[in-house]
């Protein structure tokens, strides 16, 4: 496959956009602008706990961030970015998107300036920055929506290959040895333990503890299809990708008790074609009020 | 409108290579995603027991009287004793859950793992998280370190090093930790 061929089904080039793929990229939006509110807030309540940075993150190397520990000011940054937030996800202001990611950043720095690197918010910022780049450099709705959603797919598959080569540099092939399955679960169980006050073992992982070859094919099924995070690039196959990538997470999941919950939800919406599933049902009834608004709402 | 799709798409990754290059892997929310990467290393993390204040009373009164029956400096044999490294057997007391206070595991392993300098500031900060339960128990936060047992069976060995100690009216810090 040619570059070029390859960039105009990332982007959809060739594709004239449907209802079905209107709706679907919007909801992808407004699961983003969800999560990214969800985030804003939640760590805005957590932070008045927090007195000092330990370990600075991003601008924090470069700004002293424990002013966000006291009231009000992580709450005025998450109210700011809320404005902002919805002020793109209805087209007011095409710069809104980026002035919300990075105040976004500025909060996910204070919050995790206590030395824990958390990435569980990674793929909802790189979304979020692909609308943002859509919005700015692109006029027309159809463009920009193309061009976020390419974009997002592109970093989210970007960033599964980067996590198989940093264990391939970090460790080598031996990473998949099952016995570093039963030091991490070892490692989680304390987690639970000081996060829950109790603790125990499921059937699964108690096979796993017996079982090293079948701790060592666990990793392996991990790392190989972390490798195959491009596979999202590709249109045809790109249901295939979602597949294995969330049962990955969910054997993440069930061995060591992390559940990327917000990575799932939107590898699930990004992965399979929701949007042919809109096109079909709004097929039915191609003359109703519901898709004269749609078509209405989509020139705005 | 591709042409450009992409030239944004390049300019990204060359800023987001950038970036992560030279902040140690991670400017968010660029990331190499090292999560796991380095397989088989020792791992720290922190849990804190708590015991009734009867006990703690107990305990402390036991340390007074100990320190008077010994002669000489015991401070030395003392301090050995009470911040010895534990196994998980022989923790004293419950779990506490970090969340009754709402307060993520996380950062209170990499505090007790990464800070260097137990000044009264960062204990009083640490004994904060716990408001009001430090009035009637004894709290003991324990750097816990887990690794592979030296004779390569895979089996995991777990080390529980007490490093704060909050009584109801007082707070002690391993000594080898003191700045």
């Amino acid at each position: 496959m040619r570059f070029e061929t390859f960039y105009r089904q990332l982007f959809q080039a060739d594709r004239e956009e449907t209802r079905g793929d209107y709706l679907y990229i919007r909801l992808i939006e407004l699961l983003v602008v969800y999560q990214t509110l969800f985030y804003l807030w939640s760590w805005a309540a957590y932070m008045p706990r927090l007195s000092e940075v330990i370990l600075p993150l991003g601008i924090a190397n470069y700004l002293d961030v424990s002013f966000m520990f006291h009231a009000p000011a992580a709450y005025l940054n998450a109210f700011l970015a809320t404005l902002l937030v919805f002020a793109g996800l209805f087209g007011k202001w095409r710069y809104s998107y980026l002035v919300a990611l990075l105040l976004f950043h500025l909060q996910y720095v204070a919050r995790f300036s206590q030395g824990e690197i958390s990435h569980g918010s990674n793929l909802t910022a790189m979304i979020l920055l692909s609308f943002a780049l859509a919005n700015i450099f692109f006029g027309r709705g159809e463009d920009r929506r193309k061009v976020a959603f390419g974009l997002a797919l592109f970093f989210a598959g970007l960033g599964y290959i980067s996590a198989a080569f940093s264990k391939l540099i970090g460790t080598g092939p031996l990473w998949a040895d099952g016995a570093h399955l039963w030091l991490w679960m070892g490692e989680r169980s304390i987690d639970r333990l000081s996060q829950d006050g109790e603790f125990s073992f499921s059937l699964f992982q108690q096979i796993l503890f017996d079982h090293r070859g079948m701790a060592t094919f666990v990793l392996l099924f991990g790392l190989l299809v972390e490798l195959c995070g491009f596979l999202l690039w590709f249109v045809k196959i790109r249901w295939v990708a979602a597949i294995l990538l969330v049962s990955m997470h969910v054997g993440v999941w069930l061995t060591m008790n992390i559940l990327f919950g917000p990575f799932i939800y939107l590898l699930i919406l990004v992965g399979f074609p929701f949007n042919r599933l809109i096109d079909s049902l709004l097929q039915r009834k191609p003359h109703s009020e519901f898709n004269t608004l749609v078509d209405r709402v989509r020139k705005m | 409108m591709l042409k450009r799709a992409v030239r944004i798409l390049y300019t990204v990754l060359l800023i987001y290579a950038l970036l992560v290059a030279t902040h140690l892997g991670e400017f968010w929310p660029f990331s190499i995603y090292p999560m796991f990467s380095q397989a088989g290393n020792e791992w720290s993390r922190s849990l804190v027991i708590q015991s009734p204040i009867e006990e703690a009373g107990a305990w402390a009164e036991g340390q007074k009287l100990v320190r008077d029956s010994l002669s000489g400096d015991p401070d030395d044999e003392i301090d050995a004793q009470i911040w010895r490294p534990l196994n998980r057997e022989e923790l004293p007391g419950e779990p506490f859950a970090l969340d009754q206070i709402g307060l993520n595991q996380n950062d209170l392993a990499n505090l007790v793992a990464k800070s260097d300098d137990w000044s009264p500031r960062r204990v009083q900060s640490v004994r904060h998280f716990f408001g009001n339960y430090t009035d009637d128990r004894a709290l003991v936060i324990y750097r816990v370190r887990g690794k592979f047992a030296p004779d390569d069976s895979g089996d995991i060995v777990m080390e529980f090093t007490p490093y704060l100690k909050f009584l109801p009216d007082t707070s002690l810090v391993n000594p080898k930790l003191s700045p």
